[in-house]
């Protein structure tokens, strides 16, 4: 299997970019068939494609869109998860920079399924360049009919609106996301079963849709060529259909995103990307920071498919893919993967506010050689007092990769801890560490 | 013993609506009449406000901006200041200098090389990360994850991402910086006002 | 609370224990029916629950068809999750206690455990739940977080914020209860902590509260810091009487000195609730340096301490054949008003006396019942939370009547009620305002004309110019925002609150009675509140120059103003100050002090000394409310009860008792030997008291009922109304 380019095949194309460039490479085909289609045909042709989330969860998309109220009695708004920040992911950026047609298309027909009044595109303080792309878009197609009122005849009116977060990883959590457009601290709000689902109460308040940039942008092609068509991509996995877009990082010649079908190999991604750079394959995190990380040997089986990677024991999550080589401290990446997400806990709820800090200071104690002999242990311990306690997913999210990296190489833990030195002991290793921690490792 | 001295301080009074010196532009003015009618809440205008507000009080959210913020949109100071200090891109801890050199260390760029350009960067500037030259021109600073790791080790200045950047790509991009009046700070701060904003909405 | 109402309930399984909960009722709550208790810390029922601290893990599962139980993957916090058919509950499992270690485990690695030196030791939940479920060991070997310890955020609140768990209870009762949004968190992750802004000084009338919901010691009251250990004090309930409001307190002392005053739950008046008044305002009256122990007369330019016989010959003496009045301070219980009107009444001879301290008194003739027949109260406290609408009007509600601004802040921000504010000057109450009305000083009446225009049919010939447009010409507020108060009241059985306050603006009176009678013909209900401690009751016992005891009209003596000006020109021979000092108490303080330099014989009865004691010719000792038993009639006419907490110092006296051994020296009074005798008495002089007998009055108190068959008269306010509109 090699590439599958089909949210991505145009974004090479400057043109693309533009409504008339849209256009003249299918654009809107998606709309003007759903516009002929009942609401509920809309709905069940999502459900027919098998579209799962693309943002982290995997959670089927239809549901969402059908658990909205038929006969509407109030404002529905729709929502734009846009505030990629899960280290290693970048695919929601080149998206909107580069078809953001795509994703105002994907989010109309959504409206339209939906009845939605008006739709937020929540894109993270940084991406200045996606927002300007989308910006264009809409300003064009409010000029030509695509947005505003009555689109393109259907009685839709539906107003789309940018607005940008201000350096938060925490409100890519969709609870979060809702807060924060609210004008509030970007701090995760009670979920069902606790509080109606976003689909009966979300923000506002009221009756919410919220996806991610690349699932918007995925319903394209499939209102356009059918769900039917759709489910013939990664048919051969248990339940992963469509394509996905993997961004790959770290140690590879080729960094980059890469769009294949469900069901391809890992290691074949990492042949896309051109391969290993500066030392052999060690191990890889597959789906953005968050999900624990596979060793080499893990790496040769693992196929890319929600449950496929899951008995492989990872998880596809947002798709950002980073390959590490031989060079790579585990400790040193361990600990800077603490420091994440220390400094992004919201510090709402006690499990990740205390225990994210207390596993980045364990970790830094550690990578400067005053490890003490139970704080393997310890930091296990700690990892299950967060995992499923937290308020929302960050506090999972921070536990994962600490746990999953211990288990993988807990010798390289145990050699740092009773050597007060990294196990891997390179010049390139060396020269990854921060200042601080170099006498960790030998000179040249 | 400074418990006693603290005890006896003289508590500061936050202040009352009209001895605010309010700073706002009519531009900033009219941008912030456009976004109330994007949202069904005043108190959604608070994120984009404050994005106005670092732009019109030259790229740092000081509290005099932060309740300015705060009247013009009928809320409380501490909890529009509550907001402004959740987001790390708001900076609300002190002036920054004209440009601000925002430096990825997180994982990707930490695999390639991160801390070594932070190094350069400190070197080169002789200040610390975190901290802002003498001269008031730069501000360096460690980032988390930018989303930008096919480029790692990544920077951002203003809004723009510079990557993936070398020790020498350094000395060009400071050298031009230099010469460059206009403060990234500002510009970054207004283009993400400008985003929200439809063309009908934006100042001509 | 309100009546019945059915709901619906659900089966639910706590602990293998089946039982039936109202459906959506918190587990945190449900738990309790089995008298068992879930451990928390940021969950407070009276505000929304968050689910942050994690204190509070259950293991959940639902019962499926088979029988069998599916246990959700993760624990739950049982402070938010909602009760639902077929629930089942485990609070018990290893799983649970583990991780409620494992929670105060993090919250105890930064927290300073400076135990010994804290206020909170003692009653502090993060030491009980840690005694009760934590681990007796750290594991922390790295550094603790350092923050700014022993802030002072206000006069009355200390601030540490390295003791700080983050629960937010604090945060969210300045957004919640108070509304004043002066607390929120700033930074995030482990930096976040609560604070003002910019550390300012913390500006709330309400702030007193946050010290009593923190969990641990971050939020001290400043007054009590380092004064006492909780385990050292002793406590006894009482009530606030400082406002008018009834507000339900808890008196702490240690070796007879009060320490603090705590809020005590009354579902029906301050919930649990206490004002800045309430709560800080006590101590300087008890632990006034300057209280009065004994007896004193003057001779010459001094006083000599003398026995109560011969203090009370003195002062019959210096009354016997003499011109004299009474003045009484508004904190007295009914008792000692009952009493001092009957002294005054029989054995003085005088109907000049009274207890209002405001510019304007309405002679008995003026006031609202005589004028409209209507009664001045018609809502309880408790009665506003649950109005669809409530226009607050002439009055800064928070720093009148606290608790009703409460209340009415609860009704707006729980059932969505619509709340109209009309006043002179910005006030609280105008945050959560659904239509504010800023009127021009001194229009009150032209704008209640404006509003019975739209909202009384009834009253349009008086109210016929009133149209909204001659309202806005008349007192700014403009026309169409009148129209959108009238419709957000407009059939609501809207509550109208307002205050005695209002006769001190111009036409007050007429604006006071022109909103009664609207309120009455638009189908609300009119509350117009006495704004001191027991001004109610002292007027409902007849401590008032032309109304006897409930409210029968006697010869009219002297007003407050009246006297004092008498008195000015030396036309009072002996003036007798109960609990009070015009100088202090009386807007004008020149005539104040021209009054008690012109009358031969002063006579206070006073619990310390004040400015008047310089004109003195006898002191008596007096012993204030929470030093002996008594009853109270708050705003809301709920009477209450408070029995004597504090020992009096020296020989001090209650007000009554001093009353009635001056008439029985006089020949005039029956002996009363304790406060139910009084209120014996009292029962039966005063009708709407009957139910009110001392020991029958409950713990929560009695609201008493509005007289029955009311027959409303518009007359005589059409009649005012009509000349003050016309002569525009």
């Amino acid at each position: 299997m090699a590439e599958y380019k089909l949210l991505l095949e145009h974004s090479h194309e400057p043109e693309f970019r533009t409504l008339h460039g849209y256009l003249a490479r299918g654009g809107y085909a998606a709309l003007n068939r759903a516009k002929g289609m009942e609401r509920q045909a809309i709905i069940d042709e999502v459900k027919t494609s098998g579209l799962r989330g693309r943002g982290g969860a995997g959670f089927p998309t239809w549901i969402k869109w059908n658990g909205i109220e038929k006969e509407k009695t109030r404002p529905h708004y729709l929502i734009c998860n846009a505030d990629e920040g899960e280290p290693g992911t970048f695919k929601d950026k080149q998206l909107m920079e580069t078809t953001p047609f795509l994703v105002i298309e994907g989010m109309t027909i959504a409206a339209l399924a939906t009845q939605a009044d008006a739709g937020y595109i929540y894109i993270r303080g940084e991406f200045v360049d996606a927002a300007k792309s989308l910006r264009a878009a809409i300003d064009e197609a409010y000029a030509h009919g695509y947005l505003g009122q009555n689109i393109l005849g259907t009685g839709l009116n539906f107003d789309l609106y940018i607005h940008m977060g201000a350096g938060s990883y925490e409100c890519g959590e969709e609870s979060a996301l809702m807060s924060s457009l609210m004008g509030e601290r970007g701090m995760p709000r009670l979920k069902f079963p606790h509080a109606p689902l976003p689909t009966v109460a979300g923000v506002w308040d009221q009756p919410t849709i919220i996806n991610n940039v690349e699932t918007y942008a995925a319903a394209v092609p499939i209102l356009a060529k059918g769900g039917e068509w759709y489910v013939t991509l990664g048919a051969n996995t248990k339940n992963s259909r469509g394509t996905k877009i993997f961004s790959v990082s770290a140690h590879v010649n080729k960094p980059g995103n890469y769009e294949i079908e469900f069901g391809t190999p890992l290691m074949e991604l990492l042949d896309l990307a051109g391969g290993m750079k500066g030392g052999a394959l060690k191990a890889c995190v597959p789906g953005g920071s968050s999900v624990p990380m596979l060793n080499a040997e893990d790496c040769q089986n693992a196929i890319l498919a929600y449950e496929e990677l899951w008995e492989t024991g990872s998880m596809v999550g947002s798709g950002g893919c980073m390959f590490l080589n031989e060079h790579t401290c585990i400790v040193s990446y361990t600990w800077r993967t603490a420091q994440f997400y220390a400094m992004e806990s919201c510090g709402k709820c006690t499990p990740c506010r205390e225990g994210t800090k207390w596993m980045l200071q364990i970790l830094e104690r550690i990578l400067r050689g005053n490890g003490q002999p139970g704080d393997m242990d310890l930091l296990m311990e700690i990892t299950k007092q967060i995992d499923g306690r937290s308020f929302c997913g960050l506090g999972d999210a921070a536990a994962w990769p600490v746990a999953g990296a211990i288990k993988k190489f807990p010798e390289e833990f145990e050699y740092f801890i009773k050597n007060g030195r990294s196990m891997v002991d390179t010049p390139e290793a060396r020269a990854m560490a921060p200042r601080w921690a170099q006498r960790a490792f030998s000179a040249v | 013993m400074s418990e006693l001295i603290q005890l006896g301080a003289q508590r500061p009074k936050a202040p009352a609506p009209d001895q605010l010196e309010l700073r706002f532009s009519d531009k900033a003015i009219a941008e912030l009449d456009a976004l109330r009618t994007h949202y069904p809440t005043e108190k959604a205008c608070i994120l984009p406000g404050l994005w106005i507000a670092q732009r019109e009080y030259d790229g740092y959210l000081s509290p005099a901006a932060i309740a300015e913020v705060a009247h013009r949109l009928h809320r409380s100071y501490a909890e529009v200041e509550g907001v402004a200090t959740f987001y790390s891109m708001y900076t609300t801890a002190h002036q920054p200098g004209r440009h601000m050199i925002e430096v990825c260390t997180c994982l990707s760029c930490h695999m390639c090389g991160a801390y070594r350009i932070a190094d350069y960067l400190e070197a080169k500037l002789g200040v610390k990360l975190g901290e802002t030259t003498p001269d008031g021109v730069f501000t360096i600073h460690e980032v988390e994850c930018l989303d930008a790791c096919d480029r790692a080790p990544v920077l951002q200045v203003g809004d723009q991402y510079v990557g993936p950047v070398t020790e020498a790509d350094i000395d060009a991009l400071l050298d031009r910086l230099r010469n460059e009046d206009s403060s990234a700070v500002v510009q970054l701060a207004d283009s993400i006002v400008q985003v929200h904003l439809r063309d009908t909405e934006r100042a001509k | 609370m309100a009546a019945a109402v059915q709901t619906e309930t659900v089966a639910i399984t706590i602990n293998d224990i089946e039982l039936h909960v109202p459906k959506g009722e918190l587990i945190v709550e449900s738990v309790k029916r089995l008298g068992l208790e879930i451990p928390i810390f940021c969950y407070h029922p009276r505000m929304k629950p968050v689910g942050m601290c994690r204190m509070c893990l259950v293991e959940v599962g639902f019962k499926q068809p088979d029988g069998s139980v599916r246990k959700m993957p993760k624990p739950q916090a049982g402070c938010t999750l909602p009760a639902s058919e077929g629930m089942v509950v485990y609070t018990d499992t290893e799983m649970v206690h583990r991780d409620r270690k494992g929670v105060l485990e993090f919250l105890l690695i930064n927290h300073p455990l400076d135990c010994p030196i804290c206020d909170r030791g003692g009653e502090c939940p993060l030491q009980n739940n840690t005694l009760a479920y934590g681990p007796s060991t750290s594991r922390f070997l790295e550094v603790k977080r350092h923050l700014p310890k022993a802030y002072p955020l206000s006069e009355y609140v200390t601030l540490d914020l390295e003791r700080c768990i983050q629960c937010g209870r604090c945060v969210r009762f300045t957004e919640e209860i108070s509304g004043d949004s002066q607390l929120a968190f700033r930074f995030r992750g482990a930096s976040m902590q609560p604070s003002t802004f910019q550390l300012t000084d913390f500006e709330s009338r309400f702030s007193g509260n946050v010290i009593e919901i923190c969990p641990v010691g971050a939020l001290t009251s400043s007054k009590y810091r380092f004064r006492a250990r909780p385990w050292d004090l002793e406590t006894r309930p009482g009530l606030c009487t400082l406002t008018p409001c009834g507000t339900n307190v808890f008196y702490d002392y240690r070796s007879g000195r009060l320490v603090r005053i705590n809020g005590r739950t009354n579902e029906d008046v301050n919930e649990e609730w206490t004002s800045d008044t309430t709560k800080f305002g006590h101590d300087a009256l008890y632990n006034n340096p300057n209280r009065i122990q004994v007896p004193h007369v003057r001779e010459g330019e001094a006083f000599r301490a003398v026995e109560w016989s011969e203090a009370y010959a003195a002062v019959l003496g210096a009354c016997e054949g003499k011109r004299t009045a009474v003045l009484a301070g508004t904190m007295l219980s009914n008792e000692d008003y009952y009493a001092w009107q009957a002294l005054a009444r029989t054995a003085l001879a005088t109907n000049h006396l009274d207890l209002r301290w405001q510019k304007t008194l309405l002679p008995a003739s003026q006031m609202l019942k005589a004028r409209t027949g209507l009664p001045g109260v018609q809502y309880g406290i408790a009665d506003l939370e649950n109005a669809l609408a409530i226009l607050v009007f002439g009055t800064n509600l928070a720093a009148d009547q606290p608790m009703s601004y409460l209340r009415t802040r609860k009704a707006w921000f729980r059932n969505g009620a619509r709340v109209v504010v009309a006043h002179h000057e910005a006030s609280e109450a105008e945050s959560f305002a659904h239509v504010v009305l800023r009127y021009r000083p001194g229009t009150a009446a032209e704008l209640a004309a404006g509003l019975a225009n739209l909202l009384a049919p009834e009253l349009a010939d008086a109210t016929r110019i009133a149209t909204p447009e001659w309202t806005e010409a008349q007192t700014g507020v403009p026309a169409d925002r009148l129209r959108e108060a009238a419709e957000a009241l407009r059939g609501t059985e809207f509550a109208a609150i307002t205050t005695h306050g209002l006769f001190d603006e111009a036409n007050g009176v007429t604006a006071y009675q022109t909103l009664a009678l609207l309120t009455s013909h638009a189908g609300g209900k009119f509350n117009g509140l006495v704004n001191h401690a027991n001004e109610q009751g002292g007027r409902e016992m007849g401590f008032a120059p032309d109304l006897g005891p409930g409210g029968e009209a006697v010869t009219a003596g002297m007003n407050t103003a009246e006297i004092l000006q008498a008195a000015a020109k030396g036309e009072i021979d002996t003036l007798i100050l109960v609990g009070c000092d015009p100088i202090r108490d009386f807007p004008d303080t020149a005539l104040a002090t021209q009054a008690l330099e012109n009358v031969a014989n002063l006579v206070l009865v006073d619990s310390a000394q004040t400015e008047a004691c310089a004109y003195a010719s006898a002191i008596l000792p007096m012993a204030l409310p929470a030093e002996r038993d008594g009853t109270y009639t708050s705003s809301e006419r709920r009477v209450q009860r408070m029995e004597r907490i504090l020992k009096a110092p020296g020989e001090s006296k209650a007000p009554w008792q001093i009353a009635m051994e001056l008439g029985l020296r006089a020949g005039s009074s029956a002996p009363y030997f304790h406060a139910r005798d009084v209120m014996d008495a009292i029962a039966e002089q005063v009708p709407a008291y009957a139910g009110a007998r001392y020991q029958d009055i409950p713990e929560t108190g009695v609201r008493l009922a509005n007289p029955e068959g009311l027959t409303r008269s518009n007359d005589a306010v059409v009649q005012a109304l009509q000349s003050l509109l016309g002569g525009r």
